[in-house]
């Protein structure tokens, strides 16, 4: 990876993140089109990986994209990713507080969240898309997604504990 | 933004103290900060009531920047400015990125043995499920709403099989659709 290279990968998560609408989750179409289909930086059970490991470990979920740009590029790369995706967010208080002082501002963050709500739930499904159609060892990861999903529709298992015992029947499965 | 009342509602102390909380906010979060963010902040620190949160959190969720980042720089905007939001977001960012490198790292060290890439794939398997199920959640707030199912739909069209761009999908559909939504608000 070439410092041409890094900074091309802060550039698009930077330009992520300005189009950002809902959690990081909803980007992860878009970030796998870019780090695994386009670039190859990464392999896809590496990508998956990344959101494994966030998502186990202690930290918000956004952390998925610290981890997959360590994968890519050790340190500099997970400075790239976290830091592309963080840094517009510090630029917006200062607008806000302009448009604060709007007589119509109740009337566009109304607008906003209705109009880009649905855009939001649109992304995620891509994610879910990409995540489940890509699933491993044919149908047994499948089945597992299946599995958690509804463990989580309907009990009230806390997510880490159902991740690290999907992990125990992972590691005792033949993949 | 609102306006403190001149009877002393809590305030963090100082940057420093927000640093502080934000980490150990983070620390608790196992899949989704959300609810941590807010015990903390509105029911134990008290620097919110629950209406202001709810005010916060809208407008994070649709500002530029992914919704926990935007949530955590605007409560430490409101406090300390520029200061308070740099010091949030690296308490809420630093600790737990430091730590899930390290699992990562030593998960790398392991990953040509055949029962770790195993665990790895039943982890994923979970997390995706995690998605689903939000994914889920959100979907069903699209319930009676027409324009706002064609408009998700759409967007799961473009980004998914299209392939297309999300600051496209954004600068087009998201567009359009926040000026139906404004024009319907007119009402």
């Amino acid at each position: 990876m070439t410092q041409h290279d890094l900074l091309a990968l802060f550039a698009h998560y930077l330009s992520l993140s300005v189009f950002a609408t809902g959690g990081a989750m909803a980007l992860a179409s878009d970030m796998h089109r870019y780090v695994v289909d386009e670039h190859a930086y990464i392999t896809h059970t590496q990508f998956v990986n990344s959101i494994a490991l966030a998502q186990a470990a202690p930290g918000p979920n956004i952390l998925f994209v610290t981890v997959m740009g360590w994968q890519i590029a050790g340190v500099p790369g997970a400075l790239a990713t976290t830091l592309g995706l963080s840094l517009p967010a510090l630029v917006f208080p200062v607008v806000v507080s302009r448009l604060g002082r709007l007589a119509q501002f109740e009337r566009l963050l109304k607008a906003l969240q209705r109009g880009l709500g649905p855009v939001a739930i649109g992304l995620m499904a891509s994610t879910c898309y990409l995540l489940v159609s890509q699933a491993p060892g044919v149908w047994k990861g499948a089945a597992l997604i299946a599995v958690s999903t509804l463990l989580l529709a309907t009990t009230r298992v806390p997510p880490v504990v159902l991740i690290l015992a999907a992990g125990i029947v992972g590691a005792c499965v033949s993949w | 933004m609102a306006d403190h009342p001149a009877d002393a509602a809590p305030v963090p102390s100082s940057a420093a103290e927000l640093f502080v909380t934000y980490a150990a906010i983070s620390l608790q979060s196992f899949g989704g900060a959300l609810a941590i963010v807010e015990r903390t902040i509105v029911r134990r620190k008290r620097w919110l009531s629950a209406k202001e949160f709810v005010g916060v959190y809208a407008i994070s969720q649709v500002l530029p920047g992914p919704t926990g980042i935007s949530l955590c720089v605007l409560l430490g905007d409101r406090f300390f400015g520029l200061r308070g939001a740099a010091a949030a977001l690296a308490g809420f960012l630093l600790l737990p990125a430091v730590g899930v490198i390290g699992i990562a790292a030593l998960f790398q060290q392991f990953q040509h043995v055949p029962w770790v890439q195993g665990a790895l794939h039943g982890m994923g398997a979970a997390s995706v499920g995690l998605i689903v199920h939000t994914a889920w959640r959100m979907s069903l707030t699209l319930r009676g709403q027409r324009v706002g199912t064609l408009v998700a739909v759409l967007a799961f069209a473009a980004v998914g099989f299209g392939k297309l761009p999300v600051g496209t999908v954004v600068l087009t559909l998201g567009v359009a659709s926040v000026a139906l939504a404004w024009r319907a608000l007119a009402k």
